[in-house]
């Protein structure tokens, strides 16, 4: 019983810090939404269907964009570096592009590669539920797939500080 | 021989007619408009007197801005225009913060002066971008309310009456005029921006006062595109039929929800 009040507190003060810490950098804020069970159930531009189950046990970043968002286009190659910097831990990119036509994404990303997977959230539906305004629009989920964080606009992904701030929540 | 004559006086008289009909839809004058002492605001009136006048609160100032070209392409299709600057008298430049801080009172003083002076039977508010701030505080007001018939309502062209920044997985926060207006409303949206997937909730918003609002999304186009200086083809295509467009959403105003 203690063993179990005691792993709570830990748990609780860990989760506390790690809040505390994100609100300090004045972009990755606390989610204060009302979603409590995201789902993602779509398909990328190969045709394979992905859901968010998927991707339990990873950090998650889940980023909203668009082809005609310009700063969408400029952090896209900091993601790239992001992945390769996280390589080893449990962490994990996905994206959703806001209901634009598949030949439209594909032509972007033919001029942005990427190196992860591009939802197709065809009908809006998913940023419908995720009530997503604006783009960039990113939401960090943890290990369970909750929502923990979000941030509004671009950032260089791949930076110290963020590397080092996703690095901690992969280890909690 | 008295043929010709005639036929001369039917071409003078033409020609005559076609003049004066040109010399009065691009009639232009600046009128000056006293709020106080030091505050005078400059209301320029584009398009001869018609049933229908519009005030459009502008992003911009300046001969060439895309509302002042809109305008004299639409004066011809019976509407006369005021464009209050609203900006210059504080000695502000057209900064979509400051077009927001505009004072609602001298708003009110503004469409007010119009109403008097307009011989329109009906007034249109128009304002696009941060410049739908002020059609809005205006639209709120109980003095502008009550001007039920006169004013047939508001058309506001890809709108940004958003409080601040959108956080991701909350709805948008409005500013708090929003909602307390009872003329009907058209929002415009561009199809190609995430603002578009706000207009369900901005409808149920603006209408919670009695104002019956129409939304329109308008293809190919990102937000406020009239106002980008770099037009992607689907934008300059839009702008060709931009008069238009504008046209049919005041008859829309009141005829559809």
């Amino acid at each position: 019983m203690m063993k179990k009040i005691y792993t709570l507190i830990i748990g609780l003060v860990l989760g506390l810090m790690s809040i505390a810490l994100f609100a300090a950098t004045g972009q990755l804020k606390p989610y204060q939404g009302k979603l409590t069970s995201p789902q993602i159930n779509l398909q990328d531009l190969h045709g394979h269907r992905h859901q968010l189950d998927d991707y339990a046990g990873n950090i998650v970043l889940v980023q909203f964009w668009a082809t005609y968002c310009t700063p969408c286009r400029k952090e896209m190659p900091s993601m790239n570096q992001l992945i390769k910097k996280m390589e080893g831990k449990p962490f994990k990119i996905v994206t959703v592009n806001m209901a634009e036509s598949k030949q439209d994404v594909e032509q972007f990303i033919q001029q942005v590669p990427v190196d992860f997977p591009v939802l197709l959230d065809t009908e809006g539906a998913t940023l419908n539920q995720w009530k997503v305004f604006a783009a960039p629009s990113n939401f960090i989920l943890d290990k369970e797939g909750n929502i923990i964080f979000t941030l509004f606009g671009a950032i260089d992904w791949d930076s110290d500080d963020m590397v080092k701030k996703l690095s901690a929540l992969t280890t909690l | 021989m008295l043929l010709f004559r005639h036929l001369f006086a039917i071409v003078m008289l033409l020609l005559f007619g076609m003049m004066v009909s040109v010399g009065t839809v691009s009639a232009e004058e600046t009128l000056s408009l006293e709020i106080n002492e030091d505050t005078e605001i400059e209301i320029l009136k584009i398009g001869a007197p018609s049933s229908q006048a519009v005030i459009w609160f502008a992003c911009n100032q300046g001969a060439e801005t895309a509302e002042y070209q809109t305008a004299r392409k639409m004066a011809s299709l019976g509407y006369q225009f005021y464009f209050p600057d609203m900006l210059s008298a504080h000695f502000l430049s057209p900064t979509p913060s400051n077009i927001a801080r505009v004072p609602t009172d001298e708003v009110v003083v503004v469409i007010e002066h119009i109403l008097k002076q307009t011989t329109a039977e009906q007034v249109i508010l128009v304002g696009g971008a941060r410049a739908a701030v002020p059609v809005i505080k205006g639209l709120a007001e109980p003095s502008v309310k009550a001007h039920k018939d006169k004013i047939k309502g508001a058309v506001l062209i890809t709108p940004r009456i958003n409080q601040k920044s959108p956080e991701p997985g909350a709805e948008p926060v409005y500013i708090s005029e929003v909602g307390r207006s009872s003329h009907p409303i058209v929002v415009l949206e561009g199809e190609r921006t995430p603002n578009r997937w706000g207009l369900p909730l901005l409808k149920t918003r603006l209408s919670r006062s009695g104002s019956t609002v129409a939304t329109d999304l308008i293809k190919g186009v990102r937000g406020y595109f009239y106002l980008r200086e770099e037009k992607t083809p689907a934008e300059e295509a839009a702008m060709e039929h931009f008069d238009q467009l504008i046209h049919e959403q005041i008859q829309k105003l009141g005829t559809t929800s």
